[in-house]
């Protein structure tokens, strides 16, 4: 992993000095670069992979061709989520046809949706705010899909990040120092702190490292629990790190990726959490799901419950998740409708309501996120009932 | 509608949405960057807005970022007539 993380920054640092030596005139030529560097890298990865998300990004410009020539039929863009959809019916990965005698890795299957969650949300952002710009080149809405270093995990950000404007920009040595800076906080993250939580903090706390603790079980709640908040801090630490990097890659080519975690650890409410946890997911919830679902049904606590379920199946589509996703909608109602009657707080100084409160959150998303990502239901099953102290 | 009765629409838009408001509420306040909504407030202040006027406010779609109350009036002012 970390010889792929080594080869992956040499090949940013390749691409973005011969970005550079392009004339700023040259846009198209830029965009070429990002392009094959983007397909190279994606298909030595798994060509079907590759493949997936072209036709994606050509479906997601059809709709915007057809949206443009049909308005009235609001709901076209949504058609972009219909792979996704196949996807959880049949692994996508299993429908391209290969030659005759083929042998088809499981694990190839599996990669060959990598990324498809998170560039399916640029692709509908993208074709959203192409209808309202009037204009979305084929080229932008490759460029967002392809562009190697959001491409697994995002931040979702539409094509625009990737417009005429953005490729046309001067070298910036200053930033694409900083870049170079913020890909290294994301390796070290990643690769040591990261390795730190699921080794030695694990092996620490629970007598086996993290992966192991699944076959494990948990003898007592306290055990359950200590575990969520390990599992969790391993997510936040693992996941900022490649955001971090994506976000530094961004930079070296002077490109704006949205920034995606300000401190989740000290939110000390479930709505703060989600002003401060994966933030481009969160804007794109609020602004294309909520809203719309709240026009529609004028009830916030149901589409807040009804967006977070599907959030969360967004996510996969499982028991877990789905838990998950009604663990966080349900809460999120509840806080609204409890801040909405304009009672007065707990009678409690201020230090001891903001710690209090980041405590519960944040054990609260430490559970819900660890309920989610169990490998199977008879996993999540075990879990829940250790938190009952029964032994499944 | 005035400017004053569009100001008075957007207060009682807030005080729907987060319960209760502190401090005045000016044309030149902004909801969001004076901590008074939050991203996902911002959503429902905006529905309970178009509810309150009974009218759909066109300018505003679901990337609608604006949240200086200056703004807001002239916007439902423009919408009202």
């Amino acid at each position: 992993m970390l010889a792929t993380i080594q080869i992956l920054v040499l090949v940013t640092l390749t691409a973005s000095l011969v970005y550079w030596l392009l004339p700023a005139g040259w846009v198209e030529g830029r965009r070429a670069v990002l392009l094959v560097t983007s397909g190279l890298l994606i298909y030595v990865w798994s060509p079907e992979t590759l493949l997936i998300a072209v036709l994606t990004a050509l479906l997601a410009w059809l709709l915007y061709a057809l949206t443009r020539r049909h308005p009235r039929i609001g709901w076209l863009p949504w058609l972009i989520v219909l792979p996704l959809v196949v996807n959880a019916i049949v692994p996508l990965g299993e429908l391209i046809p290969l030659p005759v005698g083929s042998p088809r890795s499981p694990l190839l299957t599996n990669l060959a949706t990598l990324g498809l969650s998170f560039y399916t949300f640029k692709l509908y952002m993208s074709i959203k705010q192409g209808l309202k710009l009037g204009s979305l080149p084929f080229r932008e809405v490759l460029t967002t899909t392809l562009f190697y270093p959001a491409f697994p995990m995002g931040p979702i950000d539409a094509s625009q990040t990737f417009d005429h404007a953005a490729l046309s920009r001067d070298p910036d040595v200053r930033r694409w120092v900083m870049g170079v800076g913020r890909i290294g906080i994301g390796v070290v993250k990643v690769f040591v702190l990261g390795a730190w939580v699921k080794g030695t903090l694990s092996v620490e706390l629970f007598g086996v490292p993290m992966e192991r603790v699944y076959a494990e079980g948990w003898d007592t709640p306290l055990h359950a629990l200590a575990f969520a908040f390990v599992s969790f801090l391993y997510l936040y630490v693992n996941f900022s790190g490649f955001t971090d990097i994506a976000i530094g890659s961004g930079w070296m080519f002077n490109l704006d990726l949205t920034e995606n975690f300000r401190f989740p650890l000290i939110a000390h409410s479930i709505q703060n959490f989600w002003q401060r946890w994966h933030l481009s997911l969160s804007r794109f919830i609020t602004a294309y799901m909520f809203k719309p679902m709240l026009r529609r049904t004028g009830r916030t606590s149901l589409s807040l419950v009804v967006t977070f379920t599907l959030i969360g199946l967004w996510h996969e589509v499982s028991v877990g998740y789905l838990l998950w996703g009604l663990g966080h909608g349900s809460a999120l109602a509840l806080t609204t409708w409890y801040r909405g009657l304009g009672r007065a707080r707990l009678p409690l100084p201020g230090p001891i309501r903001t710690v209090g409160g980041i405590v519960v959150t944040i054990t609260f998303v430490s559970v819900l996120s660890t309920i989610a990502n169990q490998p199977s239901n008879r996993d999540l099953a075990r879990y829940l009932a250790s938190f009952l102290g029964v032994q499944l | 509608m005035t400017r004053e009765e569009a100001l008075a629409a957007i207060t009682k838009a807030l005080t729907e949405t987060v319960g209760s408001v502190d401090g005045d509420v000016t044309e030149d306040t902004d909801l969001v960057a004076d901590g008074m909504l939050d991203s996902l407030d911002s959503m429902t202040f905006l529905f309970e807005l178009e509810n309150g006027l009974g009218t759909k406010l066109e300018a505003i779609d679901e990337t609608y970022e604006d949240f200086r109350v200056g703004a807001l009036v002239d916007i439902v002012v423009q919408a009202t007539g």
